[in-house]
């Protein structure tokens, strides 16, 4: 497979004195430079360097034809600079960026609108500055004013359009462009549900023709859903770059180490006290190997290795906590018969069934308590695990055709029934 | 799919462009230009009430004035051409030339919303406003058939020659605003400056005065000016003025290839900076 996008060591640095007061300079300002330069004989001065900002820092990666990536990451982590560079809006200060294939980029609503206009001059307008002919927006233009559902307002100048008619129609003629690498920035914000729904299909069409799709998305259901890969930007660099449930758990997760399994039994320092200790933590599939991406519809099993290092007859309960990123609580379970154990080594395993957990990250917290003359905590081990649940958008629970986020922090199967009321 | 796109593209700090490559791209865009051509004059006469008319009526009321005051009032002589035709074909290809140079100049920072979301050759802005200019000026052109004919002219055969001399002055001003256009993205003095030096510009071109009303020991000094040779040269086609001199056409040539080749280069050392510093 060939590489659609090659990136190397691409830079982007802003001058920050250039978009200040002093360097946005009057003529006047860089003239008298100038004069003062030839009088003092002077070289000219690559002075300032102070006030340099570098938005894109040795960014290297390949997308491969076909691949669907997602650009996530924090605000002002460079996502909107990287997709500008890549759509040749601006140059690169350093390094390179080799394209292969037409672009079509969207990366604001109402890209190059002209309010006056009306929404049929604007389409052809608007197909004309990305690369199509006149003859072949004719023929897409149908198409294009059915997908965006503005057929009633195409007489009207786009000035008395909603902001959502507007991104609905920039969104349209984009993905009519039928552009072999497709530039997304952070459009399927706004509008409504079912138009997401028809973006993010259209989106699939696109890749699954055999298309790249590059996008920018704060919504890591969508990213997870729709991307094969995944880069995650963190000031200007690349921090990680792998397969969407990796890239988002380090996301959320911040500078942590996150993965699946976790060992602590070969830490230097011991978790647990001189009763229990953890001894090591895993989130397996419904086949039993580590995973740290489960489909939503099947099973997980969370695990957990501990030691009983002296005899006692308190009742142990391990109990799992479930937390969404963002910190709020998702519940904790224990096990319905607390044991009292004899030293020894033990795995304590929690089965959480397929269609229960909604779409999302999951971090799962370790902890060992037991009940005696009081309770005692003998470890917490907060966010040792996590785990990414994927909705593939087809064949979930609750979708029936709706792509949008459901709400929630789990979402079961439960039993309903519809009867004619009598 | 349009043919015209690269199979590879290398995005990197600064590109070598050559004139070859800069009229390819020029020409691989052309639909964009005549369409951003087009949106310029539909969105100059929108929301207003006479609409493409302001095209007509702004060099007829200012023929009508220049008439008064110039002929009227001055008496300036035009070697027996009645003054509004004399004054209305120069007025024309002046109103045209500057036109040109000020909205070439402009367009990259009128265009901003575009340019900073969308990718395509910058060059073809500043076209775009040269093409619109145009379009205007065959408007135009029809209202001095009209008066030419009410004051019992009939237009020579040669007035088919007037194309040239459109496409002359806006390769002219096409290379003066790839000098301006830049620098005015970057530095908006130029656009604040433009209309008070396009002002003294034609009182400096015989636009409201035949060469021949200046002192005869300085009328040489017009065939430095490129605009004058423009003007005359339509005077000549369309109401049978004496034509410029080989001279007067060897300089105009000379401005307008300098002005092509250092707008240019400008144009291309600057693009990186615009969409950064607009």
């Amino acid at each position: 497979m060939s590489n659609a996008i090659t990136v190397e060591n691409l830079s982007k640095c802003y001058s920050l004195a250039g978009t200040a007061a002093p360097a946005y300079g009057t003529l006047r300002d860089t003239m008298a430079e100038a004069a003062r330069r030839l009088i003092k004989r002077e070289p000219a001065s690559q002075a300032k360097p102070a006030e340099a900002f570098w938005a894109l820092r040795d960014v290297s990666f390949n997308v491969n034809e076909g691949d669907v990536v997602g650009v996530v990451g924090r605000n002002g982590a460079g996502k909107s600079t990287l997709l500008k560079v890549l759509s040749r809006i601006t140059a690169p200060t350093e390094g390179l960026a080799r394209i292969r294939g037409r672009v079509g980029s969207l990366l604001e609503v109402g890209t190059g609108f002209h309010p006056e206009l009306s929404g049929r001059e604007n389409i052809f307008f608007n197909g004309a500055i990305l690369g199509l002919r006149k003859h072949e927006i004719r023929a897409r233009f149908d198409e294009i004013v059915d997908f965006a559902g503005i057929a009633d307002f195409l007489d009207i100048p786009i000035k008395r359009y909603s902001s959502g008619m507007k991104m609905r129609l920039a969104f349209s003629v984009a993905a009519h462009l039928e552009p072999e690498i497709m530039i997304v920035d952070e459009v399927l914000a706004v509008g409504d549900a079912e138009f997401q729904k028809k973006c993010l299909g259209k989106m699939k069409d696109i890749s699954s023709g055999g298309r790249t799709v590059l996008f920018v998305s704060h919504s890591m259901e969508s990213v997870t859903s729709l991307c094969s890969r995944c880069i995650l930007l963190d000031r200007g660099q690349v921090r990680k770059e792998g397969t969407p449930s990796e890239v988002i758990l380090e996301y959320l997760g911040g500078d942590g180490e996150f993965s699946g399994c976790a060992d602590f039994s070969s830490q230097g320092k011991m978790v647990g006290d001189d009763h229990v200790q953890l001894l090591y933590g895993e989130i397996t599939d419904a086949s039993g190997k580590a995973a740290l991406e489960i489909d939503i519809r099947k099973p997980l099993t969370v695990r957990m290795g501990f030691r009983v290092k002296r005899r006692s007859d308190n009742r142990l309960v391990p109990n799992f906590h479930f937390v969404v990123p963002g910190g709020a609580y998702a519940f904790v379970s224990t096990p319905d018969v607390p044991a009292t154990l004899a030293p020894g080594d033990y795995e304590a395993s929690c089965n959480i069934p397929g269609d229960f957990l909604n779409d999302g990250s999951y971090f799962v917290g370790l902890a060992m308590t037991s009940y005696g003359q009081g309770q005692t905590v003998h470890f917490f081990e907060q966010s040792a695990l996590t785990f990414n649940v994927r909705d593939p958008l087809e064949g979930s629970v609750g979708r029936h055709g709706y792509v949008n986020v459901m709400p929630g922090v789990v979402r079961p199967r439960l039993m309903w029934a519809i009867k004619e009321a009598r | 799919m349009p043919v015209h796109e690269p199979a590879e593209v290398v995005i990197r700090a600064s590109a070598d462009y050559t004139f070859r490559h800069d009229i390819a791209d020029l020409w691989a865009n052309r639909d964009i230009a005549w369409t951003l051509a087009l949106r310029e004059i539909q969105v100059r006469y929108k929301q207003s009430l006479i609409g493409i008319a302001w095209a007509l009526l702004q060099p007829v009321l200012t023929t009508a004035i220049f008439t008064f005051v110039f002929s009227y009032l001055a008496r300036i002589p035009t070697d027996g051409i009645p003054y509004p035709v004399f004054v209305f074909s120069g007025l024309l290809m002046w109103q045209y030339f500057s036109r040109v140079v000020g909205d070439a100049a402009g367009s990259l920072v009128k265009n901003e919303a575009i340019i900073t979301k969308v990718f395509f050759p910058r060059l073809i802005l500043p076209l775009a406003s040269t093409v619109a200019a145009a379009v205007e000026f065959f408007i135009a052109l029809v209202v001095l058939v009209a008066v030419m004919l009410l004051y019992g002219m009939v237009p020579s055969p040669l007035i088919v020659l007037v194309p040239l001399v459109v496409v002359a002055a806006g390769l002219l001003g096409y290379g003066i605003g790839l000098v301006l256009s830049p620098l005015n993205a970057i530095y908006r003095d130029i656009g604040i400056a433009l209309p008070f030096f396009i002002q003294i510009a034609m009182y400096l071109t015989p636009v409201i005065y035949p060469i021949t009303f200046v002192p005869a020991q300085y009328q040489w000094l017009y065939a430095l000016n490129p605009a004058a040779t423009l003007i005359d040269t339509m005077r000549a086609i369309v109401v049978g003025a004496a034509w410029p001199g080989f001279l007067n056409y060897a300089l105009l040539i000379l401005w307008t290839v300098g002005f092509l080749t250092l707008g240019l280069r400008v144009f291309r050392k600057l693009e990186p900076a615009i969409v950064d510093r607009i």
